[in-house]
């Protein structure tokens, strides 16, 4: 047998052939033993891997598992970019003068009067977390559907 | 003469109006600074995959909470190590001992905001600012983290308000 048709064979098992050449396959397979051996063959792996493929549980919800491999990453990201080469040149006063102005704007913002938020929202809004420097690889998390605000420590 | 009474008059209104501002500004700031008191519940859970952990009077968590807990996290089993029920008042920061390891300190920091510090061996943790009104509609907070003395196993703080 060709390796031709051994894809045939399995294209067949799994239903992916038009009528006729799968009519052609079934008299290949009634009438050849090799043929016969290898559906046979392909059915019984098929059998085990569905069957007893091992299932892992994660200990955590789904979204709860994703965010912590996402605070795993956060480091290496921030990491690299502290290391990625500053442009050199060029920028000079340029790199002073725009945090410069972000704060005076924010300054101005600050100092104008009716510039503070509104508190009509307080009572629901999320809540809001203090983290010290040395906690920062905590991570917090809400269930809408629960009503429930998770804080993650990872420092007790 | 009538312009000095004139005067004199011009200065009763001005004080009429600073009196009156100060009433409008104390009945304002008096909604913030009022006296407020809020009844919390904390309780310390242990989650495992394993069986009841060798504390010897903790029970197994069930009902409502349990299936929240189990919704969201996958321990198999969450046993109630300590519970606690109190109240806050504002002005007054309570602090409440959960374990050895465990304590926890609240404020109230105005009519919308619960403070609430973990502490860890005396040491400052986590500050957490819950919004009271969510609380108040059923809100859970969650203090939790991995038990360091038991590989998989994991410790829950559960804020919540007890329906009066």
């Amino acid at each position: 047998m060709n390796e031709q048709t051994a894809w045939r064979l399995q294209a067949w098992l799994d239903g992916e052939l038009p009528s006729d050449e799968a009519a052609e396959v079934l008299r290949l397979v009634n009438a050849d033993a090799e043929a016969a051996a290898l559906v046979r063959e392909l059915k019984l792996t098929r059998a085990w891997l569905t069957g007893n493929e091992l299932r892992r549980a994660v200990p955590e919800s789904r979204e709860f598992y994703w965010s912590k491999i996402e605070r795993e990453l956060r480091p290496v990201a921030a990491k690299a970019a502290e290391a990625a080469p500053h442009p050199a040149g060029g920028w000079g006063w340029w790199r002073w003068l725009i945090p410069a102005t972000l704060a005076a704007a924010l300054a101005v913002f600050l100092w104008m009067p009716g510039s503070s938020p509104p508190r009509q929202n307080a009572g629901l809004a999320p809540a809001e977390v203090e983290n010290p420097p040395e906690d920062l690889g905590n991570i917090t998390f809400r269930s809408d559907s629960e009503q429930m605000t998770v804080y993650w420590v990872n420092n007790l | 003469m009538t312009n000095i009474n004139g005067r004199q008059g011009g200065a009763g209104w001005v004080r009429l109006i600073l009196f009156f501002g100060c009433v409008w500004t104390w009945v304002l700031g008096g909604s913030d600074t009022h006296a407020m008191e809020i009844k919390l519940q904390a309780q310390l859970i242990w989650g495992t995959n394993d069986e009841k952990p060798a504390h010897d009077d903790c029970k197994e968590v069930s009902g409502r909470l349990r299936e929240k807990l189990g919704r969201v996290f996958k321990w198999k089993n969450y046993f109630l190590i300590k519970e606690e029920t109190f109240t806050v008042k504002s002005g007054a920061p309570r602090r409440v001992k959960m374990s050895d390891k465990c304590t926890l300190e609240f404020q109230v920091v105005d009519d919308f905001t619960l403070e609430v510090q973990l502490f860890g061996e005396g040491t400052l943790l986590k500050t957490v600012r819950q919004p009271i009104q969510a609380l108040r509609q059923g809100e859970l907070a969650v203090l939790a983290g991995d038990a360091k003395d038991k590989l998989g196993d994991a410790w829950f703080v559960v804020l919540t308000m007890p329906r009066k």
